[in-house]
């Protein structure tokens, strides 16, 4: 349908279900913190409720309940509503002015709809002085203001902005949700689809961009020759890469592809019946198969989770990504 | 779209609603303005997130329609003409605006009017509060009061003018946490009801600088128009509307800052003071702009101006003056008076003082009894 402009949101029901509640009873919050993984969806469903906390004609049981006719509907889609503003880190933080700028236009009355709603997104971006200039406007913004926070690091947000909005902890969707999705709003076949959601780990996003933006396709299918590649590298060939890759924004995603990556080698290894991720590169993974032994690549799997692990505790990402490439197989 | 104008007529309405056209929006169409034909005439609109200006220009209509166009290319097009007709046709299919005049032509790329905000336009029953003010008393409330609102945006409560309507009396007030300014006028007509709004102050200087620039009849007023369910306020003369949001919060009570009395009372020579301020401010600039007042009563009663600075040198000036009262001395910011005595417009002026810790109140001395002004700051500390 083309006249239908609902934002949609692909899982986190219980999350829609609870903010259709709120819209439906007139008590939403006035700040939120949609937290959670990179990718999982967060941006867009703050933008779908956005567009249901404007929509003229609020009443569907579906999604967020907009109507996805309305002109506020439409505006909101296609990301031209007045009263929705959208703030992203400028280069590698959230500045203090831009925060000022909300700050100032939060005490504005909305243009054209009940609410005006701020969406901003990165916030463990925001340095400590940008995030405390937001606190008494999140604390008390007019009646007319809705702010949206979103993070994929809350632990590094202020307990002051935590405590004065209601945290939303959102989580990678199951992997049938994501199958289901591509095969809705892509057309994608069955097994096509499951790849995808197996490598995207139920963060939709990354499932969405890897079948729809080629680039995308492309670095990964980099990524994993690059990786074949280190095998045969010597320790010092090794450092160099690590210090290469520890400049990539999202290392954790790309550790993610490399357990994928061995687990599909020890699925062959071992003639298991599940299904190979990497469909397309089988016959490097059956060659790896044949050439490095089991103990070793479990050993490097350990590894590999560990790192993650620590990552995510906030570990000298250089260092870390050394150490655990020294720990990869080698081959000749 | 097809419709004609006279380049002079389009050039002076993009002149006056160019001042709403956002500078760095995030939505690209606020960079544009919206032509829309309108009966016989073009009606142009620009908004950024506070104001939107709508603006009508004389026009001959062939052929109805609407379109956004960029605010900056067209302005700088349309100046750039020879004071002739301009013939405008709207490629609907493209949203492009073919524009001729004399020996000039140009395409401009569009987006869909669609996309534009919608913004509130007069219509003669509005069915919301209004009342109507001489545009040249509204422009001097605007003058006294807006310059004292806060530029500081980290407090936007402070960025605006507490605008109240209560019967017959209309009370603009401003402050920045350092000096504070209330001016009020009496209506020909009462409002039918009292109600109370923080305009930005932004939008009242941009209104009187319309006031200033557009051509007014003797009779015309400017119809304040309280829009309460959409939470604008519109301000509506002869071929142009101004309309703003408003900013949602609540005003302090202003009134507890006014003194209600006073030890010391000077009354001078509005231009004197003025003068002598700014010498003071001379060598006041490289001190906290602090400047030393001290009231002497006698005959006659002296004000003495004194500022320092370390690195400059010294300065006193002595005006003469009606002293009632003690002898007192206080120190203020020099930037202050001189932005206060700037707009009094009695050659008089009052200057009242508690004691030196107090703020000091600044008033006009023989003006019109119902234009009642009134002008409080802060003491600094004396050094």
């Amino acid at each position: 349908m083309t006249d239908d402009f609902r934002i949609r949101v692909y899982g986190h029901a219980w999350a829609q279900d609870l903010l259709r509640r709120a819209l439906q009873h007139g008590a939403t919050r006035h700040a939120y913190l949609f937290a959670g993984p990179e990718h999982i969806g967060k941006t867009t469903l703050a933008r779908a409720f956005a567009q249901a906390l404007t929509c003229e004609n609020l009443a569907g049981e579906d999604g967020l309940g907009a109507c996805g006719r309305c002109r506020s509907c439409r505006l909101a889609a296609e990301g031209m509503h007045p009263d929705h503003r959208l703030f992203a880190p400028a280069g590698n933080q959230l500045r203090i002015d831009q925060i000022r700028e909300v700050v100032r236009e939060a005490a504005l009355s909305p243009v054209e709809s009940r609410y005006k709603v701020f969406i901003i997104t990165e916030f463990e971006r925001a340095n400590v002085n940008a995030a405390n200039a937001l606190l008494k406007t999140l604390e008390e913004p007019s009646a007319t203001t809705r702010i949206i926070l979103v993070s994929h690091q809350p632990s590094g947000l202020l307990d002051t902005i935590i405590s004065r909005c209601q945290l939303l902890r959102m989580r990678p969707l199951p992997e049938s949700e994501v199958v289901r999705a591509l095969q809705e709003r892509l057309g994608l076949e069955e097994p096509d689809a499951r790849r995808l959601a197996r490598l995207s780990n139920g963060r939709i996003g990354r499932a969405f961009s890897l079948a729809e933006d080629p680039e995308s396709w492309q670095s990964y299918n980099q990524r994993i020759q690059e990786m074949q590649a280190i095998l045969a590298y010597s320790p010092a060939q090794r450092i160099a890469y690590a210090q290469a890759l520890e400049k990539h924004k999202q290392l954790e995603i790309i550790l993610q592809e490399w357990l994928l990556w061995w687990r599909d080698v020890l699925v062959i290894q071992n003639r298991g019946q599940a299904l190979i991720v990497n469909q397309d590169h089988l016959d490097a993974l059956t060659d790896l198969a044949r050439s490095i032994p089991g103990p070793q690549i479990r050993r490097f799997v350990d590894a590999i989770m560990t790192t993650a692990a620590y990552l995510r505790k906030n570990v000298n990402r250089q260092l870390a990504m050394e150490a655990l490439l020294l720990k990869a197989p080698h081959r000749e | 779209m097809r419709v004609s104008v006279l380049q002079e007529n389009l050039a002076k309405g993009l002149s006056i609603v160019g001042r709403a056209v956002a500078s760095r929006s995030t939505l690209p169409v606020l960079n544009n303005i919206l032509l829309e034909t309108e009966h016989s005439q073009l009606k142009l609109s620009a908004m950024d997130m506070e104001i939107a200006i709508n603006c009508w220009v004389g026009a001959m209509v062939e052929e109805e329609g609407q379109i956004t166009v960029p605010a900056r290319l067209l302005s700088d097009f349309v100046n750039s003409l020879p004071k002739e007709r301009i013939d405008m046709e709207l490629n609907a299919r493209t949203q492009t605006l073919h524009l001729r005049c004399a020996h000039y032509e140009a395409n401009i790329k569009g987006i869909d009017a669609n996309e534009f905000p919608i913004i509130p336009t007069y219509q003669g029953d509005m069915d919301a509060p209004s009342v109507e003010v001489e545009p040249a008393k509204l422009r001097s409330m605007i003058d006294q009061v807006a310059f004292a609102a806060s530029k500081d945006d980290s407090r936007p409560t402070f960025t605006g003018v507490y605008t109240l309507l209560e019967g017959d009396r209309l009370t603009m007030v401003a402050t920045d946490g350092f000096r504070l300014a209330v001016r009020s006028a009496i209506l020909e007509e009462p409002a039918a009801s009292n109600l109370g709004v923080i305009i930005p102050a932004r939008a009242l200087t941009e209104l009187s600088r319309i006031i200033s620039t557009v051509s007014l009849g003797e009779d015309d007023g400017v119809e304040v128009i309280f829009t309460q369910a959409r939470n604008q306020i519109m301000f509506h003369l002869p071929g142009v509307d101004l309309v703003s949001q408003l900013i949602e919060a609540n005003f302090p009570d202003y009134k507890k800052i006014i003194p209600t009395s006073y030890n010391t009372r000077a009354v001078l020579d509005t231009g004197e003071f003025l003068n002598a301020m700014k010498v003071a401010d001379l060598f006041a600039r490289d001190a906290a702009r602090s400047v030393k007042v001290t009231m002497e009563p006698g005959d006659p009663g002296k004000v003495i101006l004194t500022a320092t600075s370390p690195e400059l040198g010294d300065n006193v000036s002595e005006i003469d003056a009606m002293i009632e009262g003690e002898g007192m001395n206080a120190t203020f910011n020099s930037k202050y008076m001189i932005d206060v005595l700037q707009i009094i417009d009695t050659p008089q002026v009052a200057f009242e003082a508690v004691s030196a810790t107090r703020p000091g109140v600044f008033r006009p001395v023989g003006g019109s009894p119902e234009d009642e002004y009134v002008h409080v700051i802060m003491p600094m500390s004396p050094r």
